[in-house]
């Protein structure tokens, strides 16, 4: 058997597929390649390849099943070129957490990548009421932490991240006080009321990062309408973000050389086209009257008969669009029949007065009401 | 989420409904569902069998444990509010819902259970192993179970169920009998998946053994394959294969990489194993030696020279060519 040859690069083979516009992310004053990659990744070569591309910024965090170490196995390579934004988990950050249980964490988070420093730690999903509100953020300790970190040179910039109810409320708050260099937030074109927030946080010279930037729920986009269209509308949702001038850079998963491949097919979109329009409306027909945007819950506390709106709203969905009617019913049967939507009828719908996305809210209460409880 | 209220009795809702459940929430509590009892089924039901009692998997008191919160459910639409981020990997590995519970002992220590329901057992056993700490202590629960300071994990069926204790407590001892009273609760935990037999057993690095079910190596037509660490001198080399349902896609798939890594140049083609194949050399993993073996890939990475690569695919091929589990033969013999 005759031994191989020597291979350059898939790169090298590979050279159209790069990043074809950088951006300063903010006050860091890295240059930062329009697409980044998320962590979908499950091979280091995968990722390695990214960084051959041009895209200079990993987003990974402590919760993400391993991804650091695969971080790890690649970043050596690549350390002064590549942006790494890391996450401390969850759970970890709550009112009560101390000092020196988070700088342990970030001593565990710098073994599994291989590396001294951290270019940006972040309080992972904030404005999501599971882990906490307000207290949670302004928790002394947090900041000692990362100022702790930064003298001793192992962070150097800090941010949050968020995609929950209050979102915009508790990135605020960081930007009011000076506590975020970097925000990564859920956004796409569906969602349009990030704006004043995104615009006080480049105000501030705060890098801003778009994720979720396929809404939500359908990041594969498997929309009947589109049938073998998906690849042109995932690049349509990228396209909107990247058109732009609200977000420096946005992260999306990257698991196979196929998806890079097709996310920088579109990097330095600085408009969106016609045909790009059409595909994003339709993706809107399908998703947009059922979806409820990261950092909204403006129906959460409007409802004068405490009905559950968003969690009522939500069953419909899994049973409309994800086939778990099943699932949608065991949910359904549990909320208390005093606050299901039976007095929707006759009722003023304060629900869709407070629904900045003209959700036909009442309507569609009454309808998961009919279909969840077998009417 | 869905709450379950401690003392509703859940399987009279979902009687009501027309749902065949096994559910319970609190065994203790919950009212049980005559046997006898045909279920009644509407249009509105889709009425499939809940596999397993969480009530059983997450009882009331164990040992010196109680629950001391309602147990929730989030399914694969809304996995994201409970563990964000992460749920991208569960998703892969076709979680269907995880029951999560709170308990508490008398001693102040509180545990977390959370109970995965997976696509089958063998996500489960791929889940498992992703999430697999080397440090932690090998413990019998399960069909595979490991337990460090103040955690433990463990697969069983299609289950795989993390405790984790706060740091203030939760003697291992007791986290342990927690551990082993869910268990108890999922059923008859089963065995390995029987793919780990496509890997030979000199060199093999203990529990290196992963279930990958997309886009390994990141090619989007890899799935469901399987790959294990063999010792190397420098850094354990890795062997993968690949299973497709025919003989064709296999042809087509081998192809579609032997392309991709050709661009970079460098190819030798190898008449054996199997089919034969090909090897190069990639920047990162370093030498790769491929072949196709009927409806299977099988791909060796890092190995430190050819003939040691070439021998471990030689014992997969022969070993896929005997194993219940090997891929489908409809177009011939492997």
């Amino acid at each position: 058997m005759a031994g191989p040859g020597v291979a350059a690069s898939v790169q090298e083979a590979q050279p159209n597929a790069r990043v074809r516009r950088f951006k300063t992310l903010g006050k860091t004053g890295w240059k930062i390649g329009d697409i980044s990659a998320g962590s979908g990744q499950r091979d280091p070569a995968v990722l390695n390849y990214i960084f051959e591309t041009g895209i200079n910024l990993i987003d990974t965090g402590a919760q993400y099943g391993g991804h650091e170490d695969l971080v790890g196995k690649v970043l050596p390579r690549w350390r002064d070129k590549v942006f790494v934004l890391d996450k401390w988990d969850p759970p970890l950050v709550t009112a009560t957490v101390t000092k020196s249980a988070l700088l342990e964490a970030l001593d565990v988070s710098l073994q599994k990548l291989n590396t001294t420093y951290i270019d940006c730690m972040m309080i992972h999903s904030i404005g999501h009421p599971r882990y906490g509100g307000l207290e949670r953020i302004q928790n002394p300790a947090i900041h000692e932490a990362w100022d702790e970190a930064k003298r001793l040179g192992k962070v150097r910039f800090t941010g949050a991240s968020s995609h929950g109810v209050r979102m915009v409320e508790e990135i605020e708050w960081g930007l009011d006080n000076n506590r975020f260099d970097v925000i990564l937030i859920g956004a796409n074109f569906l969602t349009h009321g990030v704006e004043p927030l995104l615009k006080k946080a480049r105000a501030k010279g705060v890098g801003t990062i778009a994720m979720k930037t396929m809404t939500m729920y359908k990041s594969d986009l498997n929309i009947r309408a589109l049938q073998n269209e998906q690849t042109n509308a995932r690049q349509a949702c990228l396209k909107w973000v990247l058109a732009s001038d609200l977000f420096d850079t946005l992260v999306v998963s990257m698991q196979n050389y196929d998806r890079v491949a097709e996310y920088l097919a579109v990097s330095g979109t600085t408009s969106l086209t016609a045909r790009d329009e059409r595909y994003l409306d339709t993706v809107a027909a399908a998703v947009g009257p059922r979806y409820c945007r990261p950092g909204c819950g403006s129906c959460h506390a409007a409802c004068p008969h405490g009905v559950p709106v968003a969690d009522i709203l939500r069953y419909k969905m899994y049973f409309e669009d994800y086939g778990e009617e099943k699932f949608a019913m065991q949910r359904y049967g549990l909320v208390p029949t005093s606050t299901r939507p039976s007095r929707c009828e006759g009722c003023a719908a304060p629900c869709e007065t407070a629904c900045p996305y003209g959700l036909r809210v009442r309507e569609r209460l009454s309808e998961a009401d009919r279909q969840l409880r077998f009417a | 989420m869905r709450l379950f209220h401690v003392g509703v009795t859940v399987p009279a809702l979902f009687a009501a409904a027309g749902i065949v459940c096994g559910a319970s929430l609190g065994a203790a509590n919950a009212a049980p569902v005559p046997a006898q009892q045909p279920p009644v089924r509407d249009k509105a039901s889709v009425g499939v069998a809940i596999p397993y009692s969480v009530g059983r998997a997450l009882p009331d008191r164990v040992a010196a444990w109680t629950r001391s919160a309602q147990i929730q459910m989030y399914g694969p639409a809304d996995l994201w509010e409970y563990i964000d981020g992460a749920a991208e990997q569960y998703l892969t590995y076709g979680v269907q819902d995880v029951a999560t519970a709170k308990y508490t002992n008398s001693s102040g220590a509180v545990a977390g259970v959370d109970v995965y329901r997976m696509a089958d057992s063998v996500n489960a056993f791929g889940i498992y192993r992703q999430e697999l700490s080397p440090k932690a202590r090998p413990v019998a629960i399960g069909v595979e179970g490991r337990a460090g300071s103040s955690s433990l994990k463990f697969w069983s069926g299609s289950f795989y169920v993390k405790l984790t204790a706060s740091p203030a407590g939760g003697r291992q001892p007791e986290l342990e009998a927690l551990a082993g009273a869910v268990a108890r609760g999922l059923g008859e935990p089963g065995v390995m998946p029987p793919q780990v037999d496509w890997f030979p057993v000199v060199g093999l690095v203990p529990d290196s053994i992963r279930f990958v079910p997309a886009d390994a190596l990141g090619q989007s037509a890899f799935t469901n394959a399987f790959e294990a660490k063999y010792e190397n001198p420098r850094e354990p080399s890795t062997a993968l294969v690949v299973p497709f349902d025919s003989e064709q896609q296999a042809v087509t798939a081998f192809a579609r990489y032997e392309s991709f890594l050709a661009k970079a140049g460098g190819m030798t083609k190898v008449a054996s194993p199997g089919n034969g194949g090909f090897s190069t050399i990639d920047s990162f993993h370093g030498l790769i030696v491929a072949v196709r073996a009927g409806s299977a890939i099988a791909i060796s990475l890092g190995a430190s020279d050819q003939r040691t690569a070439s021998a471990i695919l030689a014992e997969i091929v022969k070993r896929l060519r005997s194993s219940p589990a090997g891929p489908p033969r409809k177009d011939g013999v492997l």
